[in-house]
Formats: structure tokens, sequence, C-alpha cells
């Protein structure tokens, strides 16, 4: 019997903050099927949130907890696994030899997400949720996730992600942190609610909440709390009046998680999380004008596992991606200042150049959209230094948090859009040097790609239309039409030519058609 | 024999319950609005019911132990009964002896072991664990009397009657003597181990339940000693004793068949072994034999944090069979100096010493109901329908599940399907995983041998083999053993908690996908049971019964937390909420004067929870029937508390065994079946698995066998409300015999199908595998 005769099987393996978890699920009549949900806890967040490391117990124990469910995955015959890990172990000092260890003891690859990626992914899987169950709201919606170790906040504009940012504590943390103080004061509630409130409005957050009317709230507690507020899940999400969330945060506030755990019959880890969660969700939902809080399910396992049984689907997160990562970039050049137009304009005679030589040079499409990136980003520096915007740019894209993209797309995009005709990569500059030597040749290409189409707009008057790039032998022909004076964006692009040349080995030549002769 | 059939029926109308059972408790206290007590506090501890003054618990509650008892006379009732084939009785008075023994060993050792640490709190019926032990003490020696009237007045004569005798050596012609002469020489005399006691040999270990003489001696040459007590003009007249102890080997068949006059004559062991006695003593004048049998404290003690659950069992085990003794059988007229002397070594207390009329251990005629050659004094073989209806005309089991739910009834339908299941699984190239919990199973177990199969045919088979099943832990040891051996992977539970629900799951890789397939049930996966124990089995591929059960096992693996289900009901987490909300739905709806009532078939009704719910229910005026077949904690027919609420308790030829539980539900009743009773052990302290029987066919098919109980006037009794259990009057109406109307409704199915498939020849021809043709 051929194996190829079965429906495909995958397995997903989330290691989390406070419990590792896997699911096994296959497709069924063109749906996935979950088959297997298995949890299992363990405390990587409580260890790495007070002594930043995992201690070896506790390694012993997710190895154990991943013991367990290979057996499972061995019993379905899964041969797609993939193992993802979170915010614990990604902030674990001893991260590596944690990772090393599983991967002797039970070969698992555990691939570490960024936060960044963490959260898309959970973003997505709302969105999707929302779509298909056509409650996704048409106007400006706050997006929150509330994890155990961190807070995600986005905001979606009835198409698309256009702002994002993460607070890079959450509830169980929120917990190690407050341990002590709760020894101290009666008076813990009040305490959390003020951290909460400082934490959040850092960023502004007040003032871009503060018309909003939908939220879309997610984290491991809703269930807990949808359940003590007798909203039962219908239409593939819970429906949770703020004023009964409000209603049952006051009823709670002034106990001690231990006499949480006792009234409503929880665990003291739950009832304290249960806590801290709502007293995060409750802060956020005070900024807006939103009387109900939507929470779809949005396990971001379920889109991983989901991309691994569909192509289409994988793509489709790909767009999604795409989409809000240049979406945010787009509010990010914003807040620089940036001249959108020419953004727009070096994107496109970029994005040709790079369709010409991607199947050549093997590019991906996170490449091209690390390339659309730097496009997008590269004038962020002259917000903060005119004399050193090449250098202020690299540093300022480096160090944002671009939901969807990685530290290392943002790395990638900030070594693009470093250079400019007059400066070119070489084995002199820090910031070209200190990439990974897999990604440099990569950074060296789609710089040289970016240079050139900078260059054809030096004077940022977009001054060339009916842009074709078409490859001539061993020359790629860039040629477009304009009546307009193009010695300056000639001799720009001539400065980049010979760079060119180099990285990809093949030529590169401006042919300008115009109506004056 | 019909004199002493009178005679019982005249008691049984004022049985030993009636006897603890205070006359008050017809004439319930009414000055408490809405509920009726016991007036009497004296009388109501001695009835074994929690008196007013217990205010955790305002209900009326029946003692377990003393219910557990009356359970036992019941059985014991069916040994009585002259309609019953003879060597059935025999088969229910070895019954009564082997419940009564593995009571003492456990229940009895456990109040005996409180009262010796002075516990004296009160247990939720009033009685502290002195005043119950002297309860029970004083009617279980009423109830052995009775064990042995009925063997020497009713059993016995009838025996006799049908040819068959046993006979002592003291009447015994010269030939008898002579045969059992040559048996004592040929097999007797070299397994024969006398143990003698002195100062220096004492007493030796004797295991539990064993038989042994207790033999006294007079110690030196009686001349020698007369001789002596002349020259020194001393007043001694007596020689000096000494004592020795013969056990009577268990190995061997403890009734001998001797040549006689009768059809079968029989001889009984230690009858054999006294007669010959003088040869294991020679030189020594035997002053008295006397039979005795010990019961040990047998409850194990397990450190359940031991590093290795196996080992620690193991350990355990070897310790259980040097428990404390708890009773302490004897003859009557056993030797006084014997009596004194093993009543001291053994340091039995007076009260567990059970004088009985002989003889000892009544469980040897359970085995002789076996006699060869006497079917006609048996109950007619029943035998299994093979295949079951639901199974009928299909060779694939897996497309008989796939096209519906199915439902077998034990043993009425053949066990076989549910071993076909695990041996189709092991052989089917798309299995890819099977995963099965293990209670007790039988001796050579096909359902193991199919498992072993599977794991050499290179499946996943996960088997949770539950080591603490009681008096089963040796033989789990074994299985659990050879399982790991042939590659399955085998787990031994969680810590605390027993594995008792009954799943096999089987994960099928087919066209469309993976499929899960289950098999739930009410009884063990034991073929040999599974021929006496009334149980029935659903089968399903319904996907939400896999994923429950594939939660169900990840978290018996240890792999997961427990899952929330979303159609079983799993015990310890979330049963007792469940069956406490479906109660109280139906209390609830009684009083919006919607539809409602409950049936429910359990073994056993202790939960004091429960039992107060269901007052409660009762006093909503909700109809309960319940059929509890053992213990009943719930007084049923109280006024003001439980008028509502009837108990009946079937004990026949098989062993009522099934649980099924039916909520009316506001007139869309619901029905569940599983593994759990209603004791606080099944809801806490054990994983037990309900699960709802959605398929609207097998509903109906549940519902009447539910009702076909229920009519039962001939093995059922009633509980009263002074808790005697007495038999249903039939009033006119036709005698009902649910386990014999079960036999015939299977039969009758089967022989519709069979014509069904012979007027149709195109239908496929089912062969069923019998379970016997693999085994280990």
């Amino acid at each position: 019997m051929k194996a190829n005769r079965y429906p495909k099987v995958a397995a997903l393996i989330d290691i989390g903050s406070s419990e590792t978890r896997m699911q096994i699920a296959q497709v069924r009549k063109g749906k996935m099927d979950r088959i297997e949900a298995l949890s299992y806890p363990v405390a990587l967040g409580r260890d790495v949130y007070s002594t930043g490391c995992v201690s070896q117990a506790t390694v012993r124990e997710l190895i154990k907890a991943l013991e367990g469910f290979l057996n499972v995955i061995r019993e379905y015959a899964v041969k797609d696994v993939t193992a993802v890990t979170t915010n614990a172990l990604r902030r674990a000092k001893n991260r590596a030899f944690v990772l090393d260890q599983i991967k002797i003891r039970t070969g698992l690859d555990v691939v570490v997400l960024e936060d960044n990626e963490e959260k898309s992914l959970i973003y997505y899987e709302m969105i999707r949720t929302l779509r298909e169950s056509s409650a996704l709201p048409k106007d400006t919606t706050l997006f929150s996730f509330v994890g155990a170790g961190s807070v995600g906040i986005a905001f979606y504009n009835g198409q698309t992600m256009y702002d994002s940012m993460t607070v890079p504590t959450g509830a169980l943390q929120l917990g190690e942190m407050f341990r002590s103080i709760q020894q101290t004061t009666d008076d813990f509630g009040h305490v959390i609610a003020d951290y909460i409130h400082s934490m959040l409005t850092y960023d502004n957050l007040e003032v871009d909440c503060r018309n909003i009317r939908n939220v879309v709230f997610t984290g491991s507690m809703i269930s807990v709390i949808a359940a003590m507020t007798d909203c039962p899940f219908t239409g593939g999400m819970y429906r949770i009046p703020v004023e009964k969330m409000r209603a049952l945060y006051d009823e709670i506030r002034a106990q001690r998680p231990e006499s949480i755990a006792i009234r409503y019959k929880l665990g003291t880890r739950t009832a304290e999380m249960l806590y801290l969660s709502l007293a995060l969700y409750l802060s956020l939902v005070s900024f807006t004008q939103a009387d109900l809080v939507l929470s779809p399910r949005s396990d971001m396992s379920d889109c991983l596992i989901r991309s691994v049984l569909f192509p289409a689907e994988l793509e489709s997160y790909k767009d999604y991606l795409h989409d809000i990562i240049l979406s945010c970039a787009a509010t990010t050049a914003d807040f620089y200042h940036c001249n959108k137009g020419h953004s727009e304009y070096i994107r496109n005679i970029s994005l040709k150049m790079f369709d010409r030589l991607a199947s050549q040079h093997s590019f991906s499409h996170r490449d091209r959209a690390v390339l659309e990136l730097a496009c997008v980003l590269h004038e962020c520096g002259h917000a903060v230094s005119a004399r050193h915007h090449l250098q202020s740019g690299y540093e300022v894209i480096r160090h944002t948090d671009l939901i969807g993209a990685t530290k290392s797309d943002m790395l990638l995009a900030a070594t693009i859009a470093r250079y400019n005709e007059l400066e070119e990569p070489d084995m002199s500059d820090r910031e070209f040097t200190s990439l990974p030597e897999d990604i440099r040749t990569k950074a060296a290409k789609l710089t040289a790609i970016f240079r050139a189409a900078n260059a054809l707009d030096n004077t940022h008057t977009e001054k060339l239309s009916d842009i074709t790039v078409r490859m001539r032998e061993d020359t790629m022909e860039i040629s477009g039409r304009t009546n307009a004076n193009m010695y300056l964006e000639s001799y720009a692009f001539e400065q980049c030519a010979a760079y060119f040349l180099d990285v990809f080995g093949t030529g590169i030549r401006l042919r300008v058609k115009s109506a004056i002769k | 024999m019909p004199d002493d059939k009178e005679k019982f029926e005249k008691k049984k109308g004022t049985g030993r319950t009636g006897d603890v059972q205070s006359p008050s408790m017809e004439n319930l206290n009414e000055s408490i609005p809405g509920a009726a007590f016991p007036t009497a506090k004296k009388d109501v501890i001695a009835a074994g019911v929690k008196p007013l003054a217990q205010p955790e618990n305002p209900y009326p509650y029946y003692n377990r132990e003393l219910s557990w008892v009356d359970f036992d006379a019941r059985v014991l009732d069916e040994a009585y009964e002259a309609e019953n084939p003879v060597l059935e009785r025999c088969r229910f008075l070895g019954i009564t002896g082997s419940n009564l023994d593995e009571f003492f060993m456990v229940r009895v050792a456990g109040v005996q072991v409180q009262v010796d640490h002075k516990y004296s709190k009160r247990d939720v019926s009033g009685l502290t664990p002195e005043q119950l032990y002297g309860l029970l003490s004083e009617k279980i020696h009423d109830f052995s009397e009775k064990q042995y009237s009925c063997l020497r007045r009713s059993i016995l004569p009838t025996l006799k009657h049908e040819g068959i005798e046993f006979i002592r050596p003291g009447k015994m012609n010269e030939e008898q003597l002579s045969f059992i002469r040559s048996y004592f020489d040929r097999v007797l005399f070299p397994v024969l181990t006398p143990l003698a006691i002195d100062n220096s040999r004492p007493f030796p270990f004797l295991a539990n339940k064993s038989l042994n003489i207790c033999v006294r001696l007079a110690v030196g040459d009686p001349a020698d000693y007369e001789r002596k007590a002349k020259d020194k003009k001393k007043k001694e007249k007596k020689p000096q004793e000494a004592f020795a102890v013969v056990q009577v080997p268990g190995i061997l068949q403890r009734f001998l068949e001797i040549p006689g006059q009768a059809e079968h004559t029989y001889c009984l062991l230690e009858d054999i072994i006294i007669c010959f006695m003088d040869r294991l003593f020679e030189g020594s004048e035997i002053l008295s034999c006397s039979p005795f049998r010990l019961t040990r404290n047998s409850d194990l003690e397990i450190d359940e944090d031991a590093e290795d659950l196996l080992i620690e069992i193991r350990e355990s085990i070897k310790k259980r069979k040097r428990g404390k003794p708890v009773r302490l059988e004897l003859m009557s007229g056993c030797d006084p100096a014997t009596a004194k002397f093993l009543a001291g070594q053994l340091d039995v207390r007076k009260e567990a010493i059970y004088v009985e009329n002989g003889p000892l251990d009544l469980t040897l005629f359970s085995k002789f109901a076996n006699i060869e050659g006497e079917d006609a004094l048996r109950y007619p073989k029943l035998t299994p329908v093979n295949p079951p209806a639901d199974f009928w005309g299909y060779s694939d089991i897996f497309q008989a599940i796939r096209d519906k739910d199915r439902m077998v009834h034990h043993p009425y339908e053949s066990f076989d399907a549910v071993v076909n299941f695990v041996r189709q699984a092991a052989d089917d190239p798309d299995v890819l995983a099977i995963k099965e919990t293990l209670y007790r199973v039988s001796g050579h177990s096909p359902i193991i041998a199919a498992l072993i199969r599977a794991a050499e045919n290179g499946k996943q088979v996960t088997v949770l083999v539950e080591l603490k099943a009681r008096f089963d832990e040796e033989n789990n040891i074994n299985w659990a053993l050879k399982l790991e051996q042939a590659g399955c992977h085998v787990i031994y539970g969680l810590v605390g908690l027993k594995t008792h629900c009954k799943i096999t799951l089987v994960v099928r890789r087919e066209e469309d996908g993976i499929r899960r397939y289950l098999h739930m049930g009410t009884g063990n996966y034991n073929d040999s049971t599974a021929k006496l124990y009334t149980d029935i089995g659903m089968f399903t591929c319904r996907e939400p019964f896999g994923v429950d059960a594939s939660g169900l096992f990840n978290f018996l693996s240890g792999y997961s937390r427990p899952p929330i289900f979303g159609k079983m009901i799993v015990a310890p987490h979330g049963m007792r909420d469940a069956f406490e909300a479906l109660i109280r739905r139906e209390t609830d709806n009684a009083k919006k004067g919607l539809p409602s009532g409950i049936t429910a078939k359990v073994n056993s009704l202790v939960d004091p929870e429960i039992i107060n719910l269901l007052y409660d229910a009762s006093r909503a005026g909700v109809k309960i029937r319940l059929i509890v077949r053992g213990i009943c904690c719930l007084i049923p027919g109280l006024a003001g508390v439980s008028e509502n609420i009837t108990v009946i308790s079937i004990v026949g030829q098989l062993l009522e065994h099934s649980r099924i539980f039916r909520f009316e539900n506001g007139g869309n009743p619901r029905i569940f079946m599983g593994s759990a009773d209603w004791m606080p052990r099944n809801l806490d302290r054990r994983v037990e698995l309900v699960f709802p029987i959605l398929d609207e066919d097998l509903k109906e098919r549940a519902f009447a066998i539910l009702e076909t109980m229920w009519s039962d006037n001939v093995n059922a009794r009633q509980m009263m409300s002074n808790k005697e259990y007495v038999h249903i009057e039939h009033r006119g109406r036709p005698a009902v015999n649910s386990q014999q109307e079960f036999i015939r409704i299977a039969r009758e199915k089967f022989e519709r199908q069979k014509a069904a498939e012979s007027a149709s020849p195109a239908h496929p021809k089912e062969t069923p595998r019998s379970a016997d043709e693999d085994e280990i």
C-alpha cells in the first residue's frame, strides 16, 4: 500500500512558557482535522523570568514531555514534525545548551520563533477565524495577545495590520515580578493596575486607541474568563461584554491568588494568571471605547500546522506576512517623515530587477520582502541626522520591531539601506562584516539592486517612467522614458554599475528614451 | 429438606438486617418539616443509620459493611432456593464463602485496624469502628450459621437425594477405608509435613486462607509417665502436651471420590488426613485433631511514590501473605485446649473466632459444583450467540463500526466480538496503533495474545495494566512483563488512582484520513468472566469519542494533562460533578413539572453525596428506580425522604455487572454506561469512564435492557424501608427472569438473522472466529 494514498498528517510541538503542547492534524475533506491535542505543564517561564536560565530539573521535565509526545507521534506514523519555542526559551541565557540537549535526547530540531514571528502568526489566526465567522471588523480594531511572557498589541484598519508593538512583560512574568509585593501589600490589585498602565502608556497607546470601538483579545486565560463570566464559545469565538469582565475583576482584585484558587476551584498558578491577564485586558480595553471583547480561537500552532498541511495556506500566510510587514513599515516610515513617493518608486524598480534575477540567484519570497522593506525604510536616518543619515538609518531599521519581520530580516534590510551610490559594502565595513557569512553574499546582491534602483531617483523626482528591465546577454538593461534631465541619475547609476557587476557577474546598463532629440 | 426450606423461608422475612433494624424506622419523626428521620438514637446506631445529631449529613445512611453482609445473604438465598439446580446451589454457597473471605481480608480487616488503633470517629452512618466491629461480628456469626444450616439441612440432603453423598471415615466400610488408606499412602503422605511446636520451634507461619489441622499430642510414653507419677506420688494426672500443625495441601482437590453405594461418594481430604494422623506422629499419643482456618488482613499498603511500582507491588504482595489474622475458623466440637492454644498463638480476639459446623472453607463447593457428568444438576450451559446481532453479516469489524455504532450484551452475546476487534486490529496493515486498559484478565487471555501479535506486527501498542487490581496484582505483573517483552509499551497508570475504565482504542489509517475505532465497556477485558458476568460494550468510531479516548490515554500515559472531555464522563476529573449535575437537573425538572426520572443500575451505591442528591430528587418528586446488586447505603421508601425511590437487587445465575444510568431529561431521555459505581472510590480515586449512548437504535436497545431488568420478578429482590430485601410478588403477572429473557432475546435475534440469510444467498457469509483460536 503506497503511503501517498493517505492524507497528509503533521505534528506541531510548541514549547511555551508554562506548558509544552503538541497537536497532530490531518487533511480531511479539504480541511484541517485535529486528531490529537496534548499539553504538559513545564514551567520554563518560571525559571527564565526569575533566574534567566532554564534549570536542569526543568530541562529533564521538558525532555520527558517531549519523549511522551514523540511516542504519540509514532502512533500516528507522522513524518512532518515541527517543533517551535517562543518567549521563555528565547530569553533563556542557556538556550543553546537546552536546545542541544533536546536535540541529543529526542532528535528534535527546535526552531526558536522570534517575538514578531510569533505575534504575526497569532494575529493571522485571529484574522482568519474572524473572517471565517464573518466577524472581522471593517474599521479600526485593537488586537492583543496576552501571553505568559509578553503582551502583543496590533492595530488593524479593516484591510491589514498597520501598526504593532510588543510589551516584553507577560502575565507570568508580571507574577514573578510581583510575587514579593504580594507579601507586603493588601492592595495588590492597585499596584498591578498602576504598573500595567505605566507600561502601556509608554508608547502613546492611549492616543492611538482613543477612537477604537473593536477589540479582539486572545491568550490562554480567555477561556477561563469566558467560563467565569458565563460567555459560551459560539460561532467560533467568545463574546465577552467588557462590563462582565470588569465585574469579575472587581470581584477578585482584592483577593490573593490562593483565595481565588480556592473560591473558583482553580489551580493557584491559573488563579494568578487569571488575575494578571484580566488586569492586562482591562487596562487595554480602558484606552478604547469598546464594550465587547471578541476572542476567536487563535492558536499559533494552528497556523504553523496548517501551513505544513496545505501549500496554499502557506502562500496565503506569506502574502499576509508581506502585507503586514510593508504596511507596518509604511507606518514606521511615516513616523520618520520618509518620502513615500520616492520609496515607492525605487521599490518598484528594485522589484523589477529582483524578479529578473530571482530564479538564477535562488532568491526567496522573504528576500523580496526584505528588499522592499529596505526601500520603504531607507530614509529613516534623515530624521535623526542629516549628516550621518546612512549610519542612523541603519541603526533605526535594525532596531525597529516590525511585526512579521525577524531580527535577521531587519538586520538585512538595515544593511541594504545602509549604502547609496557613494558607498558600497566592502570587507572593511563593520556593519557588513558583522553579518553572518551565509547571508553576506545575499546582502551584497540585494544591496547592489537597491543602490542601482535608488540611484535612478537620486533627485527624488521620479523622472523616468515606463521602466522595463530586460536581460541582454550578460547585461541587465534598465530602460525608461523621460524628457527630463537625467545627468545626475545617470552619474549615480554609473557609480553603482561596477559593484553590480562584481556581485552578480552581470553588467548593468541604463537606456533612456526621450522625445527630445 | 422441605422442613429446612420452610424454616428458612420463615426466617427470610425477619433476617438479621431486620434484627438490628429499629422498629421505629417505620414511624418517622414528623416534627422536622420536609424530612423524616429515625427517632431513637440507640436504635439508629444499632441500625447503622446516621443519627439526627450529625449536622453534616441530615439524611439516613445505611452502613456499607452491614449492607454488604446483606448482599452475601442474598447470594445465600440462591443457595437455599430449591428451584435452583443443586450443584448451582453448591456454587452459590461457595460464592458466599469466597465473598466472605475477601470481605474479611479487606473490609473487616480495615475496621479491625481502626479498632486496634483506637480510632473513634463515627463514619457517615454514625457508627464508631468499635460499634461497627461488634455489629459486624454479630451479623457475620449469624450469617455463618445460616451458611452451614443451608449446607447441612438443605444442600447435602438434596445431593444425597440425587445420589451424591459425603461420607466421613467413621461411617466407611472396609472397602472405602482401604481406598482412602491407599490414597493417603500414595498421595497424601509424601506431601504432608507436620510442624511441631515447642520451645525451640515457634508457631509456624500459616498461609492466608489455608486449611490446617492442629494436633494435640501427649509427649513421651504414657506408661512411662504413669510409672513416674506413681513413684513420685505426685498429683499429676495428665501427661505433658504438645501441639503440631498439619497443613491440608492446597494443591490437591479438597474432595475425593471413593467407591460407595451412592452414585457418587466423596470424602474430604482433611477427614482422610485425620483418619491416618497417627502415621505422622508415630510414638506419640494423639489427643485431638482440630481443623482450623485462618484469614489474614490482605489489603496492600503500597508506596506509590516508589521508583518502580512493579517492584513495590511485588514486595507488598509478599507482605500481604503475612497480614495480621482477622478471622479464625474452628469446627464446632473443637477441642477446647486446642481452641485456647490457637487463639493465644494467633492473637485473635474473641469476636474473630468463628465456630462452624464444618466443613471449613465453603469455597470448596464452588469447585464441587463443576464435578464431571452431572450436567442435569446444573443450569443448562449458556452458549453466547456468535456473532452478536450487531455484527451479523460483517467479516470486517471496522466496516461494521463505520456503518454505525454497535452494541454487544455479554454473556448473552459472545465476547469474541471484542477479542476479534483487537485481533483484527493486530493483523490489519492499516492499523497504526492499539491502546487498551487492562484491569483483570484471564489466565490465557486471547486479548493479550492479540496485543502481543500486534506489537510483533509493528503496531504501536500501549497497554495500561492496573497493577493494583485487588488480588490480581500478581497475575497483572506477569502479564505486564510478557507484554513488555513483546515490545508493547506498558504503563501502570497514575499515582494514587486505580485505572478501572474499560476502553480500547484502535488508530487506523484510511483513505480519507486517520480514523479511531473504540470499544468501551462496563466489564473487564476478561474472556473468562465475560461468560459469567453481565456486561455491555459499545463500539464506535464517532470522532468526538475518538478525541476523548486519545485524550484519556494521553492522560493515563502521563503525556498530557487531562483534557476537557466532550462526550465522555471521566473520573476523577468531572464524573462526580457530571452525575451531580444530571441528578440536579432531574430535581429541577420535577420542580418545574417537566418529565423527570432516574433509572440507575450499579453494583454498589455508597457515595453519600450522590445519595443525598437522590433523596433531594425524591423529595422533589423525581421517580427513582435503582438496580443495585450489592451494597446499598440509601434507604428507600422513607416518608418525606425517599418514598419516590425504589431499590431492587438482582442476584441470579449470572453476576450482574453492567452499570447503566438513564435520566429522563425533561422528556428527552439520555442514557449512559460505563465502569463506575456510585461509590466515593469510583468517583474520586479511580480513573473511570462513563459514556453516553448516542445512536438512536442503541439508545432504544439500552432503554429496553434496563426495562427488562426492572421487570425482573424472579431474581430481583426489593429493598424495603427497614432495609430488608424481599422477593417481588408476581401478583398474577408472568414470572420474568431478566437473565433468561436476555438469553431468549439474543437467540431469537440470531435465529431471525440466520433465517434471513438463508433467504438471501447473496448476503455475505460471516464466519466468526472463536476466542479460543489462538492462545499464548
